[in-house]
């Protein structure tokens, strides 16, 4: 088997940028720090390894990154939420996703949450060179045959949430904030406390929610809530 | 030294085994089970580098397998984890070590050296701990402590099913779906099904609890 080492400069007119500034984030510390010995052999690519999501959006926001690689699964930690933070702070940062497993619904969220590119660890580290130029030229970097999978699930999931739609547009303002409490999981009078009404009125609002939808149970409104995208994950 | 690596992410083993061979070892780089086997007779390691989870079977196996074939050769578990009972099976199946990635680099390649020169490895205490509990976990720890049916029944509660839905998915009388799921509701702490979806939803185990 080929035993990877540095690679020579070949890959520098392939990157827009003379020097791109590289953050590489994931609890597994020893994971970080080896990839970023072999990736800092790269002529063109300047490498900060950190294993703490704190740490992350610090030299993240600090400004100078260009790409930052985040794990969004599994045991190298979530760092879902700190590349949406990173975003924020600094929307031209590229974000690419270093992933353990395969879960088409977990990668719709991350190309959701703004990441451009997605690597499963089982790919070697030429895919992960080849994503971070990809990002670099702008473009969205998926493996192809999970692309098949992802365009599968997006349209499914926008025909359901359009069904759910239609059917929630039925229920009055107050209806529909009743209803996302009780997809929080919140009892009855939790919720007449949250909007200053009358249990008794809760419960009327339950009672329309349900005829409006023609559904027999509180349950199985808040399915349609969820799928509807309204309530939570 | 001659370090057989055997870790289907190549994203990290590819680096280590690198790095490896700056220090001036001789390395290989399997991803499956079959493929440690294999490289032990024509790659004659020295030393092992294990992870824990393969695409063909646990590295535990794999230990187990390439102690019983070489015994002369110390195989060392690399793996995500950080549980302690992973660390005590892995030494059961005779690992002479147990390394976790959480581990910065420079630790996992001391080791490794030192097991290369025939030391035995102190066990590294810090490396393993009992993860903080956090929500996820506590939730994922609740759901794996029911029964299958009752998982069934939690299953189908997500999916909005009524009890005489459940019974008739599952086959049982009304009352036993009943009994079921105030199981359910019990084991999860939860005084309405309505807190048990939301928990298991939130905890992001909606599609299969």
């Amino acid at each position: 088997m080929r035993t990877p080492g540095p690679r020579s400069g070949g890959r520098v007119a392939t990157l827009p940028c003379p020097m791109t500034r590289l953050l590489l984030a994931d609890d597994h510390r020893s994971f970080v720090e080896v990839l970023a010995v072999l990736l800092g052999a790269e002529p063109d690519l300047q490498v900060v390894a950190v294993s703490r999501p704190d740490e992350a959006l610090r030299v993240g926001r600090s400004g100078s990154i260009d790409v930052a690689v985040l794990a969004v699964d599994g045991a190298g930690g979530d760092y879902l939420s700190t590349g949406e933070a990173l975003l924020a702070a600094r929307p031209d940062i590229r974000l690419v996703a270093v992933a353990q497993g395969c879960d088409v619904a977990t990668l719709a969220r991350v190309l959701r949450t703004g990441f451009r590119a997605w690597v499963p660890k089982a790919e070697g580290v030429d895919a992960l060179l080849d994503a971070v130029a990809a990002v670099l030229r702008g473009e969205t970097h998926v493996p192809p045959l999970l692309l098949t999978e992802l365009l599968a699930h997006l349209f499914r999931e926008e025909a359901e949430v359009r069904t759910a739609e239609t059917r929630l547009a039925a229920l009055s303002t107050r209806e529909r904030q009743v209803l996302e409490a009780m997809a929080h999981g919140w009892s009855g009078a939790e919720i007449a406390e949250e909007l200053a009404i009358s249990p008794n009125t809760v419960r009327t609002h339950t009672q329309n929610i349900l005829a409006k939808l023609d559904l027999h149970t509180s349950l199985a409104a808040v399915a349609l809530a969820r799928r509807a995208g309204i309530a939570g994950p | 030294m001659r370090v057989l690596l055997c870790d289907d992410h190549r994203l990290f083993v590819e680096p280590l085994s690198a790095v490896l061979v700056a220090r001036g070892h001789e390395t290989r780089v399997v991803t499956t089970l079959a493929g440690a086997v294999r490289a032990l007779d024509d790659f004659e390691p020295e030393l092992c580098v294990m992870d824990l989870r393969l695409p063909d079977g646990s590295g535990l196996d794999g230990v187990a397998a390439l102690h019983r074939r070489r015994p002369a050769c110390p195989v060392v578990v690399l793996s995500g984890s950080v549980d302690r009972r992973d660390a005590a099976a892995a030494v059961t199946a005779g690992a002479a070590g147990f390394l976790s990635k959480a581990q910065p680099m420079s630790a996992v390649l001391d080791a490794l050296d030192r097991l290369g020169a025939g030391e035995q490895l102190a066990p590294a205490s810090w490396a393993f701990q009992d993860a903080e509990p956090d929500e996820h976990r506590r939730v994922r720890e609740l759901v794996a402590g029911l029964t299958g049916r009752e998982r069934e029944v939690l299953h189908r509660l997500v999916e909005a099913a009524d009890t005489l839905e459940i019974a008739r998915a599952l086959g049982v009388a009304p009352s036993t779906a009943r009994t079921h799921l105030q199981n359910v509701l019990l084991k999860l702490g939860v005084h309405s099904r309505l807190q048990a979806v939301s928990l298991v939803v939130q905890a992001g185990m909606g599609r299969e609890p």
